[in-house]
């Protein structure tokens, strides 16, 4: 089975989500954001409904999904 | 044969303390998986790589869409060890990938712990994974980076 190969714009969307990390500490707490094109597209309690909802408006189809937390916790 | 993929550091304020005039990085570090489902590959989650975890973390959303081999019912606990501060789970076997930016791993097994919910972060533990990868990691430099060697893949999975 083929693995699927990220395109470049996806790391960048991630790494884009991660460097804002504090602000959605504030804005999305114990959410998962869905970004494209450095861009906060969708904030769900569910990573593929915060997919979903971003490749309907977007019409992409690899879109990062990153996990918020409303504290620094120590797991 | 061994394949060599990159982890990152992250830092974070900690508002909640900065509040109280504490002032320090919350820093993390960080690796890119992708999971095995059962019509093909899930998109690249970042996870955090925690060394103090013995087994994976996965929320309810990823493993429900992943190719899962049940093992076991069993309860989570962390910090805390209150009985109301534990999280009821699925132990599970699954396959996945480590990726970054410009190469990924060959596929290999998990013992995971499978949360109800999605209200947990991305883990990467030590099973599965860093028995037989050997992890480099330099804060001062910023590098970081796991390198695996494919010979001893299935040594660490013995399930009774």
């Amino acid at each position: 089975m083929e693995k699927k190969k990220m395109p470049p714009q996806f790391w960048e969307d991630q790494e884009w989500a991660l460097d804002h990390y504090e602000r959605w500490m504030r804005e999305y707490p114990y959410h998962w954001i869905a970004v494209v094109n450095k861009e906060v597209i969708a904030a769900e309690k569910d990573p593929e409904k915060a997919r979903k909802i971003a490749q309907g408006k977007t019409g992409k189809k690899h879109i990062p999904v990153v996990y918020i937390e409303g504290h620094i916790h120590v797991y | 044969m061994s394949t060599r993929i990159s982890l990152f550091f992250k830092e974070f304020e900690n508002p909640n303390l900065a509040e109280k005039g504490v002032v320090f990085p919350a820093i993390r570090l960080f690796g890119r998986v992708q999971f095995k489902t059962r019509d093909g590959w899930t998109d690249a989650y970042v996870a955090i790589l925690d060394t103090g975890a013995p087994t994976w973390v996965l929320p309810f959303k990823i493993w429900s869409e992943c190719e899962v081999e049940l093992l076991a019912d069993y309860t989570l606990r962390g910090i805390v060890p209150k009985e109301e501060c534990s999280l009821p789970i699925l132990v599970g076997k699954i396959t996945c990938i480590l990726a970054d930016k410009e190469r990924e791993s060959d596929e290999f097994d998990v013992i995971t712990y499978l949360a109800m919910t999605n209200d947990v972060p991305l883990l990467i533990g030590f099973q599965g994974l860093l028995e037989r990868a050997t992890l480099r990691m330099d804060y001062q430099s910023k590098e970081a980076f796991l390198e695996m060697d494919y010979q001893s893949k299935e040594a660490f999975l013995e399930i009774e």
